[in-house]
């Protein structure tokens, strides 16, 4: 079992190695250059541009270029191209900004869809199976960023509350429990936003596990052996029907990077998302490239969480595995 | 292990882990399932939906493309600066010029910014939304086909120490490793923004899904006994692949592509929307709805109606998807069944 | 509980927590829900960040706005656009006359020169004059002088010996300037007094020539123009050096404690001239020769020539010696406000202890690197706190200010860069002011829920004719195709009503203006007309052509500006109607400048000015500012125009300035070297609350002349909260 444990682990360090050799790979050999930054800016003078390029070793071959740039991030000296603050710290900043963020979208998806998804399997067939899953595909179908100017306009032009950013602005020598509540309406409008597609795939998905396990003939079984129907259901079904979605949870996680960056940026929220759109639009590699690092790593902690859990949870699994 | 079962349900957060021995239920013997789907869909009313919109959308492309080019009343470059903002079915000034006009003299969908008529400006959309869909789609196809068929059918053969499946499916793990998005983003905003840049850059990161597919199929149809008589037949292993084991994999194959055209018109959508898309003044509903945002308040509607027109393709596409998943799969879970 | 409970009651929950708190935020309405200290604050949004916040370094809008309230000047534009003093309590302008004495000239009457002699004389023909009896306050007579000077001149590789034989000179000092002076008393010295027996050439270096000697001779002319040699000023016959006297207000302290005085003035000039600075005010205080203190707050300014711009820009803030002085530089502790390092005070007292030093780090790079620049500190109404690059600048009320405390206890400026932010942000009340683009002004005037300003911007916009190319040497070419433009129109649709006609190239609210200047009209026959009278004729391609050559041109702008994109397509078209041909291009800043703008190659152009609201046109409008890269770049030269413009330097009499202005209003209109468009109004929502006190009582906001709200910003207060209770 730890054998094979270690032999996973080593065997993602190398998967990361050679996905953070492709990524810088592919960064360095699309064409533009982070001295074109902006090149109609008449304030980047030549001299700027020499800096930034000495900066980041452009003139060195592409191996080394990448060498120095793992050296740089190994002992935390790598620094934005765009206000010299250290790239580790940076995101590490934005990262505390987005966790809310992602708990509670997560904690969205995951409450909401079950029990929609359940509802719909064991109606099978009827008008509210059939509009939930309508429903279910037109969330999939529009584009998040309408949905979340939508909403936007609806608070703005009938509430009237502030949505924009982490805070509302203005308010320093409130109670701390303000703070809090403030913190949690702002992170409300934008985790829904971010929750909408995940509960849209969820609940139809957490619908076919369902319509599978009923089919399935222990819970004919126990339907025979006169359990009442519930207990059939949440007891038998449920449980059986749950365990896929133990992988699904460490899938979740590289969400974090990838998954927020247009929301972030409409809401304002000074997360990850946004950081590595912004990075995107300066043409600040190092964040760029640490950021892309980021999600392949988080990528890879999903899947072994999930391997993980799926190991504890199925016993056929950890039977196998041994 | 059944869960991985409905592609579907493959959109934002299975990632396959076990896709090898999963879809043993995809394909029944029958071979040639022609008719039965097409009756399929006709039997489900949301993917017949789907399908009449998404056969009127391909009218209305050609249509546009030829009347946005031939036609000065539908010309999406005119501009009209006395008639900015006006909402839909709006009658255009007097002022403007009688060459300027739009078609029967009103904004049938309203004017934007710069008095251009949105009507034209969405014809002129149309066939690029079509073309990246299909483009992209058919990138990330090709090459999912050609990475899923190698690992699948040679996959035993051997490269060093190493079997050719484990390097092709690991290097399919590596792209799934990369936040998909924001990669597009990177490589979008670096190389510079045209409609082919964008359709090769969603083809180039979204072909892992069928690639495991396509393995995952040929893994099961290897063993199949059609297969095994071919072999004792002495077929040769090309023809078999072609001839008898793609063909069999088309069925799914087709589902994945259809619902990932409506994921590659979602990716340029927001690209567009991020001001990476294609050029100005050429619009795209991307482009449009990027325009008109800073306008939502004053003229929702500028926001509305590519919005609405974005949502519709899509929607259609995934309909259609699931019809022709539901078409396949008889036993699938879709809303027809009944609980026996 | 079971289960199916569970799943139900779960999802509601979380929901439920969620929304509810919404309940707890407040809207506009009652932004002090959380914490009535919110209404002690006035929060601003601005698009971009602030760059410097110095204010001899900046030019952006953003830090312009920070430093007006962290920094004061010793003079301020009041509600009526004249000067009044914020340092500087009182303000005087006299005048040195001075009259070289020639050492082989004569008088009228056929006697020598002599010093005593100008004096008498002139004394003596002043009485007899009609109301100058008092213009003299007091005469000293320089004596001659002969100084020997050692120029470096590294590009030649070798030091030239200059003599300077300065001549002994009469000094008047008079009451106030005179720029009549000399014409007063011609007759005492003749006519042909002023002008040396030896100026006949062009080279301006001439006119001195007969005091200068230069060894080796042949490096006479590149001496000459070093930066070290003497100024030309200092050798003319007749010489007005205006001054002016300041006495400076007692007690100001800058934010950190440290009293304010002359010193800080003097620092802050020589910061401004260093050339290591690179300030872009520098031009402004050319013009001065010398800054003395007369006192611990008082000081002297003695300008070279007559220059009547010069005293506003004195409005600059003034910075802290005792941070940013020599001694101090290593800045960010506290060691300034230590007196026993007292550095600022030895320096300036003892100038050569500070010269004998080690040069530090600022002598050698300057101010722009300073860390100064982003932790400012003035003797402004506000504090500054902190600055959070990219989100927000916050400075707190300076209850120590000399004017009395401000209204708000808070300024925080926002940086959003997205105007529809900006928008739902003031809506929602986490911003207290919003400008509304033109599209969206109707829906924020007609809503009662704010009060709004709308005033006249000092930006126009033109139609900018090169006048290198022949085709529009003819004013009549000009003013033709001006006409051919529907101006209105424009300002109705394009930018909704938010602008206003404007005919010449002062900005419409300042007295220098002159209202009674027609505008252009629309006329596209008329325009035709003329064109013909010019020579044009329909060809027969329809297009207008003379001598078979026809009027074609291009019309260019540069890229980023959607109201300017438009203006290009509306007149292009606007002109087809008349048979003009024209061609249009879009093009990028900076290749817009470096490419067309500054080597003139052009034909014509759509541009904005910002012209501030000084008289003085020079840089814009006078020929000797046609050279490359310079800001006349339509080549428009007038004689009279830059006589006008001259004359204008010279005079510092209100009401003569204000009819200089006027005339020069209308010959530029005449020549219609640019066609002006339109001046656009900038609009100000507020937050309805927000009122001011006056007098002690509590009333509306109100407006400058200029319709500007924000000349009272300091006396503004939210309703509700008394200013003088809040912390």
């Amino acid at each position: 079992m730890i054998r094979r444990i270690l032999y996973l682990f080593w065997q993602r360090i190398a998967l990361l190695f050679v996905i953070s050799l492709i990524g810088h790979a592919v960064i360095h050999l699309a064409p533009g250059e982070p001295s074109e930054v902006d090149p109609f800016n008449p304030m980047m003078k030549a001299a700027d541009i020499e800096k930034i390029r000495g900066a980041f070793h452009l003139d060195e071959p592409l191996w080394k270029q990448y060498i120095l740039w793992m050296r740089d991030l190994s002992r935390g000296d790598l620094r934005s191209f765009k206000d010299g603050q250290p790239v580790l710290s940076k995101i590490w900043q934005r990262f505390l900004n987005s966790l809310p963020l992602f708990i509670v979208s997560t904690l969205l998806v995951w409450t909401i869809s079950f029990p929609i998804g359940i509802h719909a399997a064991l109606s099978r067939g009827s008008p509210v199976d059939r509009i939930s899953n309508l429903i279910a595909w037109a969330l999939i179908s529009i584009p998040g960023f309408v949905l979340a100017y939508l909403l936007i306009l609806g608070i703005v032009e009938n509430i009237g509350v502030p949505v924009i950013g982490m805070r509302t602005f203005g308010n320093d020598g409130a109670p701390w429990w303000f703070s809090i509540i403030d913190l949690m309406w702002h992170i409300t409008p934008i985790s829904l936003m971010m929750a909408v597609l995940g509960i849209a795939t969820l609940s139809r998905y957490t619908r076919s596990q369902m319509l599978d396990v009923i089919e399935a003939d222990y819970i004919r079984t126990a339907r025979a052996k006169g359990l009442d129907e519930s207990t059939v259901i949440y007891r038998h079904a449920l449980r059986n029907a749950l365990l896929p979605f133990i992988t699904m949870f460490g899938l979740m996680v590289p969400g974090l990077v990838g998954g927020s960056v247009i929301i972030e940026s409409i809401f304002a929220w000074p997360g990850l998302g946004r950081l590595a759109y912004e990075a995107i639009l300066s043409r600040d590699y190092p964040i760029i490239l640490t950021v892309n690092l980021l999600g392949a790593v988080l990528t890879l902690i999903g899947i072994s969480i999930s391997d993980i859990l799926y190991a504890v949870a199925d016993p056929r699994i950890r039977h196998r595995s041994s | 292990m059944r869960n991985d079962r409905t592609v579907g349900d493959d959109l934002p957060y299975t990632l396959n882990r076990e896709a090898g021995n999963a879809s043993k239920s995809l394909t029944e013997e029958s071979a040639s399932p022609g008719n039965d789907i097409l009756s399929s869909i006709r039997r489900n009313p949301l993917a017949l939906g789907g399908l009449i919109v998404l056969v009127m959308l391909v009218l209305i492309a050609v249509i546009g493309q030829i009347a946005t080019t031939w036609m000065p009343a539908l010309d999406p470059a005119t501009v009209r600066l006395v008639d900015t903002l006006r909402p839909p079915l709006h009658v255009v000034s007097d002022l403007v010029a009688a060459e300027d006009r739009p078609l029967f003299g009103h904004y049938l969908l309203g004017s934007d910014h710069l008095g251009r008529c949105i009507l034209a400006r969405m014809l002129q959309g149309t066939p690029i939304a079509l073309l990246i869909g299909f483009v992209a789609v058919g990138i990330a196809i090709g090459i999912g086909v050609l990475i899923g068929g190698a690992a699948g059918y040679f996959g035993d053969r051997r490269i060093g120490p190493i079997t050719l499946d484990t390097l092709l499916m690991r290097f399919t793990d590596i792209m799934l490793c990369f936040p998909t998005f924001f990669l597009i983003l990177t490589v979008i905003a670096l190389v510079s923004p045209s409609i082919w840049n964008i359709m090769i850059v969603i083809g180039l990161t979204s072909w892992m899904g069928t690639a495991r597919l396509v393995r995952g199929e040929l893994l099961t149809l290897r063993e199949r006994d059609f297969v095994t008589a071919a072999h004792a037949l002495g077929i040769g292993k090309w023809r078999i692949l072609i001839v008898h084991c793609l063909p069999n994999t088309l069925g799914p194959v087709l589902v994945t592509a259809t619902i990932a055209i409506s994921g590659a018109i979602l990716t340029e959508s927001a690209l567009s929307f991020l001001g990476f898309g294609v050029q100005p003044p050429f619009a795209t509903w991307g482009s449009i709805l990027a325009d008109s945002k800073n306008y939502i308040f004053d003229a929702p509607w500028l926001f509305f109606i590519p919005g609405l027109a974005i949502f519709a393709v899509v929607l259609a596409f995934n309909l259609v998807g699931e019809g022709l998943h539901d078409a396949f799969n008889p036993h699938a879970s879709g809303p027809r069944g009944k609980i026996k | 509980m079971r289960p199916a409970t569970l799943l139900i009651i779960l999802p509601l929950v979380v929901t439920i927590i969620l929304v509810q708190s919404l309940f707890w935020i407040p809207t506009q309405e009652n932004q002090d829900r959380a914490t009535p200290e919110r209404l002690t604050r006035y929060i601003d949004g601005s698009t971009g960040d602030a760059r410097v916040l110095n204010p001899i370094l900046s030019s952006d809008v953003a830090s312009g706005n920070i430093i007006d309230l962290v920094f004061d000047g010793l003079l301020e534009y009041d509600e009526n656009l004249e000067l009044r003093g914020v340092l500087a309590k009182d303000w005087e302008l006299s005048e040195f006359a001075s009259i070289a004495v020639l050492p082989d000239a004569f008088f009228p009457d056929g006697r020598a020169v002599d010093a005593k002699g100008i004096e008498d004389r002139v004394i003596a023909s002043l009485e007899r004059l009609p109301a100058t009896s008092d213009l003299v306050r007091s005469v000293h007579i320089e004596p001659a002088r002969v100084e020997v000077r050692e120029i470096d001149l590294p590009q030649e590789e070798a030091t030239a010996t200059l003599t300077i034989r300065h001549p002994a000179r009469v000094v008047f000092h008079l009451t106030r300037i005179d720029p009549d002076f000399f014409d007063r008393i011609e007759g005492v010295l003749g006519p042909g007094y002023a002008r040396p027996p030896a100026s006949g050439s062009d080279d301006p270096s001439s006119t001195f020539d007969e005091f200068i000697d230069v060894e080796p001779a042949h490096l006479r002319r590149q001496a000459l123009a070093s930066e070290n040699a003497p100024a030309a000023e200092e050798f003319e016959i007749l010489r007005h050096q205006p001054i002016i006297d300041f006495e400076l207000r007692r007690g100001v302290r800058f934010h950190d404690g440290h009293e304010f005085d002359a010193g800080d003035v003097i620092f802050t000039f020589d910061a401004i001239v260093d050339s290591k600075n690179i300030s872009p005010r520098a031009s402004d205080f050319e013009p001065v020769e010398s800054i003395e203190r007369t006192g611990s707050h008082a000081l002297r300014v003695i300008y070279k020539g007559l220059f009547s711009p010069a005293v506003s820009a004195w409005t600059i803030g003034i910075l802290p010696e005792h941070i940013l002085g020599r001694r101090s530089f290593v800045f960010g502790d506290s060691n300034a406000d230590e007196p026993e390092e007292g550095g600022g005070e030895r320096g300036r007292d003892d100038p050569m202890a500070g010269s004998e030093r080690m040069p530090s780090e600022q002598d050698r790079e300057g101010m722009r690197e300073s860390p100064f620049n982003r932790s400012p500190i003035g003797t402004g109404a506000f504090r500054f706190v902190h600055w959070e690059s990219d989100e927000e600048i916050h400075l707190v009320r300076n209850d120590d200010y000399h004017d009395g405390p401000a209204g708000f206890a808070h300024y925080h400026m926002r940086i959003i860069p997205d105007p529809l932010i900006q928008d739902m942000e003031f809506r929602t009340g986490a911003l207290d002011t919003y400008s509304p683009q033109p599209h969206q002004v109707d829906r924020f005037l007609q809503d009662p829920a704010w009060q709004n300003f709308s005033y006249l911007g000092n930006v126009y916009v033109y139609i900018g004719w090169n006048m290198n190319k022949e085709i529009f040497q003819d004013p009549r070419v000009r003013r033709a195709l001006g006409m051919a433009i529907n101006i209105p129109e424009i300002i109705e649709h394009l930018i909704y009503g938010q602008g206003e006609r404007t005919t010449g190239p002062y900005s419409k609210n300042t007295p220098w203006y002159d209202p009674d200047v027609p505008a252009l009209p629309y006329d596209p026959d008329a325009a035709i007309a003329l064109l013909q009278e010019v020579g044009y004729s329909k060809g027969e391609d329809g297009w207008l052509e003379k001598n078979g050559e026809r009027l074609e041109f291009n019309l260019i702008t540069n890229n980023g500006n959607e109201q300017r994109k438009a203006l290009l397509s509306i007149a292009q078209n606007a002109w087809a109607k008349i048979g003009v041909k024209s061609n249009s291009q879009i093009i990028e800043w900076a290749v817009f400048l470096k490419d067309f703008i500054n080597p003139r190659d052009f034909d014509a152009v759509i541009l904005g000015w910002s012209t501030g609201i000084d008289y003085d046109l020079h840089q814009v409008w006078h020929s000797s500012q046609t050279e490359d890269g310079k800001l006349n770049f339509v080549g428009y030269k007038n004689l009279e125009v830059d006589a006008i413009i001259e004359d204008l330097r010279k005079t510092y009499d209100r009401q003569e300035q204000v009819r200089l202005a006027h005339a020069l209003h209308r010959k530029v209109a005449d020549d219609q070297p640019y066609t002006f468009l339109y001046a656009s109004r900038s609009n100000i929502v507020l937050d309805r609350n927000i009122v001011m006190t006056e007098n002690g009582e509590t009333t509306g906001l109100r407006t400058t002349s200029m319709g500007r709200p924000f000349y009272y910003f300091n006396r503004w207060h939210k309703n509700g909260v008394n200013p003088e209770l809040t912390p």
